[in-house]
């Protein structure tokens, strides 16, 4: 029973309608994995193993539906998206006792599905960093190198999908915080198009970039995740009427644009296609492992008749200058709501209401938390709000106007998700603007809004680790990448399973 | 640009943050300093920004260029309870949060 947990979600779904076992199987062989690699890599804030055994329990009573899409799949969700009944601590002390009352869109979808939720992920503080090593609870470690960060913000749901502890997980994306931890622990994760998902639930960091999306171990496991949480939300006021797009009703069908990618030869479905490549992403002083990794993807490309273009993206030097600017705006006006009065750690010994507020937001805040709303508030600050904030929201137009041009002639761009591997644990420590320039690929896609999906490319052959590649999209055009990405995976070997567990 | 314990301290007073809190003397010095220099080397790499013609260029605040449609101006059903709002108070009275006191008279 313990490999059940190994399979993929796809075909464990099969399973699951065959019978062949229940989803209470299931969810005990995740538990025992769980149990069994948690001392080591601290992926799961809180592992919901009474409810999840209730609920697997109660699926087993009905038997399988055809119409549920995730029925009786255990999955993960990162620990900043509320789930009813169950502390939502965002990895901080400020909130680590804060118990929402209702479930967030993306939650209410997978307990809709049929999913069975079984823990919640680590993460860096309110998401704000690349490795999670920000977190109140201790780092995640990468499960193929237990001295390696697993890449964050969403690095507990990245870690503990490649660690088979669940078949999936979802995880939040302002800056990187999906692609980069699915680069780094071997997955695959989607940025959705902004207002693809509905983020009504999901505690804010930076509102214009925030996108919930899935981590999976295959292209199709992504794309069932995706299908059950994408689609609008009222809840959302930023939740995209599709009905309204200009192009006409975007591709729906995710589940059948991967099978189609993954079912039919891959020159079938790369012969002709425009790949983008920007020489901005590429002359980004990538490792040479990774740029090895990254080249030979290209020549297989190349030979499976994808045509590989090199497009333009003249603002993208000022990417990740632009995303801190405005990000950290962002959040210090969302983290302006953690007062100690409404929910929250409260400082004791207060006298006044203001001493209150700056008591428990200075106790309850850890150190990045506290530097990016620094950060944001000065660059709102009077004398700097033209020159920072502004001049970055005007380099974001820029961006969009360079996305526009250069996905008119591709279908899509191909870039790595990072200049390098998974670094040790403590590389960018001290060092906060080092860590900020780790994010160099995956900012722009966040200013932009437009859909990237992260898959491996390979191992490093210097550090045996995984190579992440990303393909990005026009807007709401998340099937394309499903599909190109589909036939990318068949080209490529397996990576086989992490080594550190 | 050079950012001074100054600007340190006014920024972090604008956010209702106590950069000192919990330490000694020492330490809160230490703190604040190491502060001003990240953040001066932060704000020098911003700076890469001037190098990049704007003029003319309106702001993108959002990518959602979809406009958010009006819907009918009705009430919602709240769907959730005082109680359940409250319950996540630190520390509440009457069906009430309750805060140190505002009004000296």
């Amino acid at each position: 029973m313990s490999d059940l947990c190994s399979m993929s979600l796809s075909r464990a779904l099969l399973g699951l309608r065959r019978r062949e076992y229940g989803a209470l199987d299931l969810t005990r062989s995740c538990l025992e994995r769980i149990r069994a690699t948690e001392p080591y890599l601290n992926a799961c804030i809180s592992v919901l193993e009474e409810s999840a055994l209730e609920r697997a329990a109660a699926l087993d009573e009905i038997g399988p539906r055809e119409d549920k899409p995730l029925w009786g799949v255990p999955v993960m969700l990162k620990d900043i998206i509320c789930l009813k009944g169950h502390p939502c601590t965002c990895a901080s002390r400020f909130v680590e006792n804060f118990i929402p009352f209702y479930d967030a869109g993306v939650a209410s979808r997978l307990k809709e599905a049929g999913a069975v939720i079984v823990a919640k992920n680590n993460l860096d503080e309110f998401a704000m960093g690349s490795g999670t090593e920000n977190s109140a609870f201790g780092p995640t470690r990468n499960p193929w190198d237990l001295a390696r960060v697993p890449g964050g913000s969403s690095g507990g749901s990245a870690a503990a999908v490649a660690a088979a502890q669940a078949f999936g997980a979802l995880g939040t994306d302002t800056g990187g915080s999906i692609r980069l931890p699915a680069g780094f622990c071997g997955c695959v994760g989607l940025k959705p198009t902004y207002g693809r998902v509905s983020r009504f639930g999901v505690v804010a960091f930076g509102s214009s970039f925030d996108q919930v999306g899935p981590l999976a171990r295959s292209v199709e496991d992504c794309a069932r995740l995706f299908e059950v949480i994408a689609g609008p939300d009222p809840r959302d006021a930023t939740s995209a009427r599709l009905d309204l797009h200009p192009g006409g009703l975007p591709e729906q069908d995710f589940v059948r644009a991967a099978l189609e990618g993954g079912e039919r030869e891959p020159q079938d479905t790369l012969k002709g296609l425009k790949i983008g490549l920007a020489r901005e992403f590429w002359d980004s002083g990538l490792t040479p492992e990774v740029e090895r990794v990254c080249r030979g993807l290209l020549d297989k490309l190349a030979d499976a008749g994808a045509v590989l273009e090199p497009v333009s993206l003249p603002h993208q030097k000022y990417a990740v200058a632009s995303y801190y600017i405005m990000s950290s705006a962002e959040a210090s006006t969302n983290l302006a709501r953690f007062d100690g009065v409404r929910y929250g750690r409260r400082a004791e010994q207060a006298g006044e209401l203001d001493e209150l507020y700056v008591a428990s937001r200075s106790a309850g805040f850890g150190p990045e938390a506290q530097r990016r709303i620094m950060l944001g508030t000065f660059v709102l600050s009077s004398g700097y709000y033209d020159a920072y904030y502004r001049k970055a929201a005007q380099i974001r137009r820029l961006l969009r106007g360079d996305f526009d041009r250069a996905l008119e002639n591709c279908r899509l761009i191909l870039a790595p998700t990072c200049t390098r591997t998974a670094w040790n644990f403590g590389f960018t420590e001290n060092d906060p603007l080092l860590a900020y320039k780790m994010d160099l690929l995956t900012v722009t896609l966040n200013l932009v809004g437009l859909p990237g999906l992260a898959l491996p490319a390979g191992l490093g052959d210097e550090s045996r680790l995984p190579v992440g590649v990303q393909l990005m999209g026009r807007p709401f055009d998340e099937a394309a990448l499903f599909r190109t990405a589909a036939a990318v995976e068949r080209l490529l070997p397996p990576l086989g399973k992490p080594g550190g567990v | 640009m050079a950012i001074s314990k100054e600007t340190v301290l006014h920024v972090s007073r604008l956010a209702r943050l106590d950069l000192a809190a919990g330490l000694s003397g020492a330490e809160a010095e230490d703190k604040i300093g190491s502060f001003a220099v990240q953040m001066a080397q932060i704000v020098e790499y911003m700076d890469i920004l001037n190098q990049a013609d704007t003029s003319g260029v309106a702001p993108l605040f959002s990518p959602v260029s979809l406009t958010a449609a009006p819907r009918q101006d009705i009430p919602l059903e709240a769907g959730f309870s005082r109680e359940q709002i409250l319950a996540n108070a630190p520390e509440q009275e009457k069906g009430m949060f309750v805060v140190p006191r505002v009004l000296h008279v």
